[in-house]
């Protein structure tokens, strides 16, 4: 009963922790100018999260290694380093974005002067990290952002044309012009990319070493990163779903996070309103925390020094000194007053361009029968995982070539 | 707030004081006012080197010019949407204020993205035009701000704003 209740809350902070900043913007703004042609890149994109999610905890789990302990071994020193560079800057700049995010959303709920909101966030969060053990802060910001829903049940109130829904499971090849096909391809990418975004591994692998987990967690294991991750997907979907019904027929392209939070309880009254900011700033928040532990996570597993937010601050000073850091520099980045949307396309963008050195790694220690014993992945398992890399490659590719034919996605 | 931006159509944006005054104000400054200032003075500059560097002058393109007025077209088709949003009592009064700020942000961008872009060829009346129509919507925008709590002139400026953003599309469709 205490297992089963372990994987419910595990597999309920994953659905409440899925959605980011960019999965936010990315999706309703897909939905607004595609309508659903676009769903196809929600559900290849929840697979290949699934795939590498699942691998990543086993690998944690069986080899005791951490992503960036795998990624320095795989990849060796200079590449290695040179990943590690490019994957804390963008942690660096996705916790700008989401910083940033979280005071427009406090600003809509409170008033109150937007730049005193974002320094009071950050120490927040920074005395949240401080003080709380890893399980509570997963658990205390996963579940704040189920308050997420209320985007599903508004774009399920608003009567999606199923069918219509149903038949964007398939890519569409055929677009009016050159420029809208460039559009559509820029925002598949950019919709993989979100929701494979790599602080997401690096953060749920450390995770599994926080929480101890042994080969006996490797149900819960799968069973948080795949049922967590398709019902994280179904908050994904709402969005584009949202974009679709409530933007593209009035011919709208949400440009700030405000229009898309006003989407999530369009059919709806105040109260709505209300539980959407919420829920944004939960997700937002979280997302925030994660990219700043990430840093820290990153930077002690590559040089192998000790890390762990469960273990006394004086055995770990470099990981304190390492996710308060990012907190400053991601603060003092968001008080120049780049706008966060901006932060989040760019950090999309690269975070698909650096995404197979991430990725690639921990495909060959899931398939190392030597390091993984019995826990090696099946020939299924490689098969698929060799699949998504693909795709993960040919999407990183072709990022930054459609980031600037597209102006970065503008209509 | 939304983030500063050098073109306001509202009349009560702070005023920018004169680089004399700034260099005399600066004699007294006490040292964590210097601090501010030298790391402003950092931020700005790497924010310069940057756009100089990157994005020097250049014409637009008609794509781009279609694409910035396509933008504005759809914060004044969003702001429609929204006054009845607001007018159904859907909305809480700071997040109206805070909504329209973040758009009449957004909007004062592309207004000076637009403005100051060097036309793209044959396309001269259409830049004027845009910039002209995208300044009155802003200033709409600003107003809307102001009287977003006074339900009884949310439906005239509604009425204004859809006629903006017509106009708008009406150039979009001139290019």
């Amino acid at each position: 009963m205490k297992k089963l209740l372990g994987i419910t809350l595990g597999i309920m902070t994953a659905l409440g922790g899925f959605v980011d900043l960019g999965q936010i913007v990315f999706t309703t703004q897909a939905g607004a100018l595609f309508k659903y042609e676009l769903l196809w890149a929600i559900v290849l994109g929840t697979g290949a999260i699934i795939v590498y999610m699942e691998m990543c905890g086993r690998v944690a789990v069986i080899a005791k290694e951490p992503v960036f302990a795998v990624v320095r071994t795989r990849l060796g020193w200079p590449l290695g380093l040179a990943t590690l560079i490019a994957s804390n800057l963008l942690n660096l700049i996705t916790c700008a974005a989401e910083l940033g995010g979280v005071a427009i959303v406090l600003h809509l709920l409170t008033g109150w002067h937007e730049k005193l909101l974002l320094i009071a966030a950050t120490i927040v969060f920074a005395a949240m990290v401080f003080l709380m053990r890893f399980q509570w802060i997963e658990r205390t910001l996963g579940l704040s952002g189920l308050t997420m829903i209320v985007f599903a049940v508004s774009a399920v109130a608003l009567r999606p044309d199923w069918p219509q829904l149903a038949h964007g499971l398939l890519p569409s090849v055929s677009q009016a012009d050159t420029k809208h096909a460039l559009l559509y391809w820029y925002f598949a990418v950019g919709i993989f990319s979100a929701m494979l975004m790599e602080y997401e591994v690096h953060f749920y692998s450390s995770g599994a070493i926080e929480e101890d987990w042994t080969a006996d967690d490797l149900g819960e294991n799968f069973a948080v990163a795949s049922f967590g991750s398709v019902l994280g997907s179904l908050l994904s979907v709402g969005l584009l779903a949202l974009g679709a019904l409530v933007f593209l027929p009035r011919g709208i392209f949400p440009q700030v996070l405000s229009t898309t939070t006003m989407a999530g309880a369009f059919p709806f009254a105040k109260k709505a309103l209300v539980l959407a900011l919420i829920g944004t700033l939960a997700c937002i928040s979280g997302a925030a925390v994660e990219t700043a532990l990430s840093g820290a996570y990153n930077i002690c597993q590559f040089f192998n020094l000790n890390w762990g937010k469960n273990q006394p601050v004086k055995s770990v000073r470099v990981y304190t000194v390492a996710w308060l850091g990012m907190f400053l520099l991601a603060l003092t980045i968001a008080l120049t007053g780049v706008r966060p949307l901006r932060l989040v396309d760019l950090s999309i963008v690269f975070g698909m361009v650096i995404m197979p050195l991430t990725y690639y790694p921990i495909l060959r220690v899931a398939a190392d029968k030597t390091i993984m014993g019995k826990h090696v992945n099946s020939r299924f398992d490689t098969v698929v995982g060799i699949i998504f890399l693909v795709l993960i490659t040919a999407a990183a590719i072709a990022a930054i070539p459609l980031m600037v034919l597209t102006h970065s996605g503008q209509p | 707030m939304p983030h500063n931006s050098n073109i306001s159509p509202d009349p009560s944006s702070p005023i920018r004081l004169g680089p004399r005054y700034t260099r005399e104000a600066s004699k007294h400054l006490s040292p964590l006012r210097h601090l501010r200032c030298v790391y402003k003075a950092a931020v700005l500059f790497v924010v310069l080197a940057a756009l100089t560097s990157c994005f020097h002058q250049k014409p637009l393109s008609r794509d781009e010019l279609k694409s910035k007025l396509q933008m504005a077209a759809s914060i004044g088709a969003e702001t429609t949407t929204f006054i009845d949003y607001a007018a159904e009592r859907r909305a809480t009064s700071r997040y109206a204020k805070g909504h329209v700020e973040y758009l009449l942000s957004e909007l004062t961008d592309t207004v000076r993205e637009l403005c100051e872009a060097r036309a793209p060829a044959g396309a001269e009346t259409q830049v004027a035009d845009g910039c002209k129509e995208l300044k009155a919507l802003a200033a709409a925008l600003g107003q809307l701000r102001r009287d977003i709590d006074r339900p009884d002139e949310l439906a005239r400026e509604q009425h204004q704003i859809a006629d903006l953003r017509r106009g708008i599309q009406q150039t979009i469709s001139s290019l």
